[in-house]
């Protein structure tokens, strides 16, 4: 017989964390993208938000920054994984 | 016609719409709103995308229920595995 218990503290809280989070980047990115160009330009709310251009520049820093961590950790269990002569 | 034809047909004729909106191929002199929104369009469908995924991988995660039973036994058939090694001469 298989007794499910729910999952521990830590992996609820990262879990939901991650849900949060990609909810809040969600929501703040949709009004940047989607709904600020519909907003009369003198209104506060274009105030919390930087120009348009970063809405696709810092994803793309952010995706570069993405390949440079992936490409370092490559490279480093690379390096630590050599064996002189034979790679096995 | 196969399924990656399909996809390939489909995200090329809404890359043709995007591109015709975004550099105003057809001079169709569409209010400056809709050219706003448009031109961010790919960069944005990729990031919904990201957070939708991101989303998904955390409410599987806090919602993967701890099977108590099947651990124990795992731990058990791995104590046991070790040890049939062992004896067969495999260094730990």
């Amino acid at each position: 017989s298989e007794i499910d218990v729910e999952a521990t503290g830590a992996d609820q809280a990262v879990g939901f964390g991650l849900v949060g989070f990609s909810l809040s980047l969600f929501t703040y990115y949709t009004i940047w993208v989607i709904v600020l160009p519909f907003v009369d330009s003198d209104h506060v709310i274009h105030s919390y938000f930087l120009p348009r251009e970063y809405s696709v520049i810092l994803p793309g820093v952010a995706a570069l920054i993405l390949l440079l961590f992936v490409g370092t950790f490559i490279g480093v269990v690379t390096w630590k994984n050599r064996k002189p002569k034979k790679v096995d | 016609m196969t399924k990656l034809l399909e996809w390939l047909l489909g995200a090329s004729l809404i890359g043709m719409a995007w591109g015709l909106v975004t550099f105003d191929l057809l001079d169709l002199q569409l209010p400056p709103q809709y050219r706003e929104l448009a031109w961010p369009m790919p960069v944005y469908l990729l990031v919904v995308f990201g957070c939708y995924s991101l989303a998904t991988v955390g409410y599987r995660v806090a919602t993967f229920n701890d099977c108590e039973d099947a651990a124990k036994e795992l731990q058990a058939q791995i104590k046991e595995a070790k040890e049939d090694l062992k004896k067969k001469g495999l260094k730990m």
